[in-house]
């Protein structure tokens, strides 16, 4: 099996009942899906003699497969990943056709749909509140012999109304005090407790989604609001990072749920970008160097 | 050691506009009707959030003292009126000209019950 399978999660939205505009070609697309964000980590074989015997077999073919739980008849559904990181159907009419590899695939729209009914069927009335829909990024090999599960990243599926108004919040020094000592904290040494972020945002962020209705003369106005957490930490620190955002508590209040996405690079790459930004503040009292090629931290 | 030579705007930005953007504008939503308000701590969030299309007094940034300011200072220039009214303005070029729009002040930040009252009010 592949480790440092990790996902970043999807938003999927619910086109249905919104105002048709004669000149509008949208209109006849109910569903839509932002791309696919996954990363399956570098496969290393056990032995000298596995990688022989690999060398041996004609290469497999690599799919990566969306899998789902069907919540009406209780069946795992899984939809193909196309090399442009978009939804197809199930069984594909064509196969083997590489010209297709070069041109851009939307998502599929009976594939949304299937998805959609999939996830959703028993919440007609989802709000902002219901649970988002866990799911799987799946890299399976396939050969003459059968197909094989290399590896599964976790992630989940935010389906949204169309009219929903969405607030973008960052992580790293938003909701934690520091940019960097915020990750560290909170991502490598995985300490989720309010110490390490701004006094009140939990109570600020959970009040603004989950406001009460009909106590000011605004409030009918106002949209429901879906909060998307945006983070500059590598990918393969999504699960500590959804941790931080599952697990931190203030008083009574916890974040409102949300999809979170973030950086396709490496932990390099997250110092490179961070270091970028720091002509603005003062520099933080982190030192990076490296090291026969590791990168080290002082505080 | 392999360095992703990756602006933090940049990305940002990409990844709002392929990831969360796009989904809306293929059903036809306008922009100014998809996004609220984006909280951000640096000046890169602001430009990556402003390019991405939301107004820039929706935009609250947050500093390591907890203060948050909303970039809702008007860009007056020479001859302009000087009372116009809050309104979005032009994309700007670089993202160190958005330290320009930091404007209303919440000095003790997210425990300020007036920025709960200034994000809600129309």
């Amino acid at each position: 099996m592949i480790s440092g399978c990790t996902a970043y999660d999807l938003i999927l939205v619910d086109g249905r009942g919104r105002e048709a505009h004669p000149d509008d070609d949208s209109n006849t697309t109910v569903f839509s899906m932002g791309a696919c964000m996954f990363r399956f980590g570098s496969y290393t074989s056990s032995s000298d003699d596995d990688r022989r015997m690999m060398m041996t077999i004609p290469p497999p073919r690599y799919t990566v497969y969306l899998v789902v739980h069907d919540r009406r008849t209780g069946d795992t559904l899984r939809f193909p990943i196309s090399a442009h990181n978009t939804l197809q159907q199930q069984q594909p009419t064509t196969t083997g056709d590489s010209s297709l590899l070069s041109q851009p695939q939307p998502h599929d729209p009976a594939a949304l749909q299937q998805l959609v009914e999939a996830l959703t069927w028993s919440s007609p009335d989802r709000t902002v509140d219901g649970p988002p829909y866990p799911a799987n990024f799946v890299l399976v090999s396939s050969t003459e012999h059968g197909e094989t599960i290399l590896g599964m990243a976790p992630m989940r599926i935010f389906v949204v109304l169309h009219s929903t108004s969405l607030a973008i919040v960052d992580v790293d020094g938003t909701i934690t005090t520091s940019t960097l000592s915020g990750f560290w904290n909170t991502a490598v040494r995985q300490d989720y407790s309010i110490r390490h972020c701004h006094a009140g945002v939990v109570p600020f962020l959970h009040q603004l989604v989950h406001r009460p209705t009909g106590t000011n003369a605004s409030s009918s106005t106002t949209p429901t609001i879906q909060c998307i957490y945006l983070t500059n930490r590598p990918i393969t620190y999504v699960d500590a990072t959804r941790s931080l955002l599952n697990e931190l508590r203030e008083d009574i209040y916890t974040l409102p749920k949300g999809p979170l996405l973030g950086f396709t690079g490496n932990l390099a790459g997250v110092f490179q970008v961070g270091l970028s930004c720091h002509d603005v503040y003062a520099v933080d009292t982190w030192r990076v160097h490296t090291d026969k090629g590791a990168l080290l931290l002082d505080y | 050691m392999d360095f992703y030579h990756v602006n933090a705007h940049e990305f940002k930005f990409q990844t709002l506009e392929q990831y969360v953007l796009q989904p809306f504008v293929d059903l036809g939503v306008p922009t100014k009707d998809i996004w609220y308000a984006g909280f951000g701590n640096t000046l890169y969030d602001m430009y990556a959030y402003h390019r991405a299309g939301i107004a820039a007094y929706r935009m609250f940034l947050i500093d390591k003292k907890s203060r948050i300011y909303a970039c809702d200072a008007t860009i007056v220039s020479p001859g302009e009126d000087d009372n116009c009214s809050k309104r979005d303005v032009a994309k700007l070029d670089h993202p160190k000209q958005y330290e320009s729009l930091k404007g209303t002040l919440f000095v003790t930040g997210y425990l300020d019950p007036d920025l709960m009252t200034y994000i809600l009010q129309e």
